[in-house]
């Protein structure tokens, strides 16, 4: 039996969030998601780079046609589907050792956009998949004239000089921050923790897939669970596996930057608390315009909070997905999350659960 | 025996930002107060520990490690529910977006995040160094009666940082400026029996040096030693800092050379180290030991100060970091330092 069987959906995130995971180095995370999918999916496979597949097969006895719930049967406002892709990325912003200085700090590469002011002082993980230390980014003493410059900062893991620091960690290895997992907030509405973007993500997937086995659900379609790697260094993960799957229609499920500090004035991508947010457009996609209108025909006809994200930013693996084989159609559902890239990234609990309630209604829509 | 570690902890744990240092006394007198002769707080909020020596005839030597520690206190509540703060004690703020920050409200401490702006929504021009009064603290509310429901202005925040043990004795955390010297002289003195003491020792826990207040001098008025030793963080070697200014983790503590301290107690105490075979680190500090000697030397008639202390990384920032090595070393020193009878006789 699985340690995971009992688990809700906020204590699989919190367990997801505190795994090492950044891009190239999605191992750990895999792990935990491997366990989490084994008892429910009918396949759990990897493409070569990585990306976990838990696969849910379609019935066999549930042809559209012989449905008897469907009267006359017909398709009619309902997307062709014959194979239904979701994704949601593994990795999280992360760092890259570049080199060990004489007295033994380590300096980083990014492996991902982020702000150097939010990196001066917090504290890391080093390593890889089998070994990790603990460090924190140094900075020059505000006294002495500090400086949050990203080229200034270094990681200081304790070590003597650079033999020492070389025994434990060595040029290529991975960092990441390490922050606790916290609810806040009057009532305990917010959470809190690193890699929020995108481990919520993967938790709305493994719980899609726990609960289409338990409530035995039949689909005409086969559904694809990809737990993708290398999201924040451009999607190669959701390239090959939509590659090698060649779905039909894709579904992203993401956590997208919002800012709330000016409340509803212009400006804000999409609100806390009003539900997952559906995007017409992105960076790296222009959302297939039947599939939007469905997710949030979806959402109105079954009382789940969702909104518009009302401003074109950022991508997500959507933009392989949409291109892949002979094209897909696709939507991304994203919970409103602040501070992404950080190791702080915030999110209101009942969003989680609005995303995962509205993509369930949108298989159950599916049939 | 009071292990260090776990007291230097325990210290951090008691929240003392300038003002707040009154709230911290039955805290610290929970925790050793029984160790020593007497504990007080004094009407400048100092905090005294004295443990007497057997000698009815000793000397008086003030230990001083300030209490205080840099936090900042809410100043107003926006609109959208998030706190506005500003600094109290030298805070660096373009470091704080994204900071994990303890709000510490009257009903519990509640848990806050500075906002920051995710890089996909920055335009260009807007990732300039915000000013105080751009910095949001949210604190998970979403409007302003919620937010002021819960938090009233001047409500103290600090960093949240809890802390890790690194390779090498090194260890993280925050308030270590200069909570690590105050748990240094409290298992100093304590290790030391009352016969071997040549001196009535006096350690004050001061207040308000991180904004210049300096309790520790209204302490040095009060109790009038003969000597004072003062002690504090001081710039570890680390990326950015010169040798002359900063001294190697985990190679011994600081001793200042300055024009303020009264350089026959340094020449000692440096004797005293070298008798040990304890490596140390001089730094020169010519005008001004960034401490709170300058408020103590030119108490009453004068008292000879010397300063001694434990190298520090990240000094004031999220993380501050330091070596336990060090900071034995330095409860060592001071420990030799009490016991020393030439100290009390060089008046």
């Amino acid at each position: 039996m699985s340690k995971y069987e009992t688990y809700t959906p906020t204590e699989l995130l919190r367990e997801l969030s505190l795994a090492f995971g950044p891009s190239g180095c999605e191992g750990n995370v895999a792990d935990i998601i491997r366990e989490f999918v084994a008892p429910y999916a009918d396949e759990v496979t990897s493409d070569r780079l990585g990306t976990v597949i838990a696969v849910y097969r379609r019935s066999e006895d549930c042809a559209r046609s012989a449905d008897p719930d469907e009267e006359p049967a017909t398709n009619e406002g309902k997307p062709e589907i014959d194979k239904l892709m979701f994704a949601a990325h593994m990795d999280e912003v992360g760092f890259m050792i570049k080199s060990i200085d004489g007295d033994g700090y380590l300096k980083i590469a990014a492996l991902s956009g982020r702000d150097p002011k939010t990196l001066a002082g917090r504290n890391v993980t080093v390593g890889d998949e089998t070994k990790q230390y603990k460090g924190y980014f140094g900075v020059k003493p505000a006294h002495l004239g500090g400086s949050g410059n990203f080229d200034a900062l270094y990681i200081d893991i304790g070590a003597k000089n650079k033999e020492e620091a070389e025994k434990m960690v060595a040029p290529g290895d991975f960092g990441t921050y390490r922050s606790d997992f916290v609810r806040f907030g009057p009532d305990g509405a917010y959470l809190k923790g690193k890699a929020i973007d995108d481990r919520l993500g993967c938790t709305v997937l493994c719980m899609l897939l726990k609960k289409l086995r338990e409530e035995n659900v039949k689909l005409p379609y086969d559904v694809y669970f990809c737990f993708t790697v290398r999201e924040e260094i451009g999607s190669s993960g959701a390239q090959t596996a939509a590659n090698k799957i060649q779905p039909d229609i894709g579904i992203v499920i993401e956590a997208t930057a919002v800012d709330a500090t000016k409340g509803d004035k212009y400006g804000s991508v999409a609100k806390q608390g009003a539900g997952g947010c559906i995007s017409f457009m992105d960076r790296s996609t222009i959302y297939d315009r039947e599939v939007y209108d469905f997710v949030l025909e979806t959402a109105k006809k079954h009382g789940i909070p969702a909104q518009p994200k009302c401003y074109v930013s950022g991508g997500n693996d959507a933009g392989y997905i949409h291109k892949a084989g002979i094209g897909a159609k696709c939507a991304a559902i994203s919970a409103p999350t602040q501070y992404i890239h950080t190791a702080s990234n915030v999110v209101k609990e009942s969003d989680m659960i609005a995303v995962l309630d509205l993509a369930y209604a949108v298989m159950m829509e599916m049939k | 025996m009071l292990e260090y570690k776990t007291l230097l902890r325990q210290l951090c744990g008691i929240m003392s930002i300038p003002g707040c240092e009154r709230s911290a006394f039955e805290d610290v007198k929970a925790l050793v107060g029984d160790r020593f002769d007497d504990i007080y707080c004094d009407p400048a909020r100092n905090i005294v520990l004295v443990k007497k020596s057997s000698n009815s005839d000793a000397p008086r030597i003030m230990l001083d490690a300030h209490f205080d520690e840099v936090g900042m206190i809410v100043t107003g509540v926006t609109d959208e529910g998030y706190l506005r703060v500003i600094n109290v004690g030298g805070i660096d703020r373009q470091l704080l977006p994204a900071s994990d920050m303890w709000v510490y409200a009257p009903q519990g401490k509640l848990y806050g995040v500075f906002a920051s702006l995710a890089p996909h929504l920055v335009k260009p021009g807007q990732d300039k160094v915000p000013e105080w009064k751009e910095l949001l603290l949210d604190i998970g509310c979403r409007t302003k009666e919620e937010a002021e429901k819960l938090v009233p202005l001047g409500t103290p925040v600090g960093y949240y940082n809890e802390g890790d043990d690194l390779l090498n004795n090194r260890i993280t955390g925050r308030g270590f400026d200069d909570k690590s010297c105050a748990a240094g002289l409290i298992c100093a003195v304590d290790a030391i029996p009352a016969e071997e003491l040549a001196f009535d020792v006096y350690i004050t826990l001061s207040s308000g040096e991180e904004v210049g207040g300096g309790g520790a001098g209204r302490a040095a008025f009060a109790i009038e030693p003969e000597v004072a030793i003062i002690t504090d963080v001081n710039f570890a070697l680390t990326p950015g800092v010169s040798g002359d200014e900063g001294g190697k983790m985990g190679e011994g503590p600081m001793i200042s050379l300055s024009a303020v301290t009264d350089r026959k107690l340094t020449k000692k105490i440096i004797a005293i180290a070298d008798r040990l075979e304890m490596k140390h680190k001089k730094v020169v500090e010519a005008t001004s030991t960034g401490t709170n000697s300058s408020c103590v030397y030119c108490v009453n008639e004068g008292i000879p100060v010397a300063v001694v202390s434990i190298p520090l990384a990240g000094m004031h920032s999220y993380n501050e970091s330091l070596c336990l090595d060090d900071a034995e070393a330095f409860i060592k020193l001071i420990g030799e330092i009490v016991k020393d009878k030439e100290i009390g006789g060089m008046n």
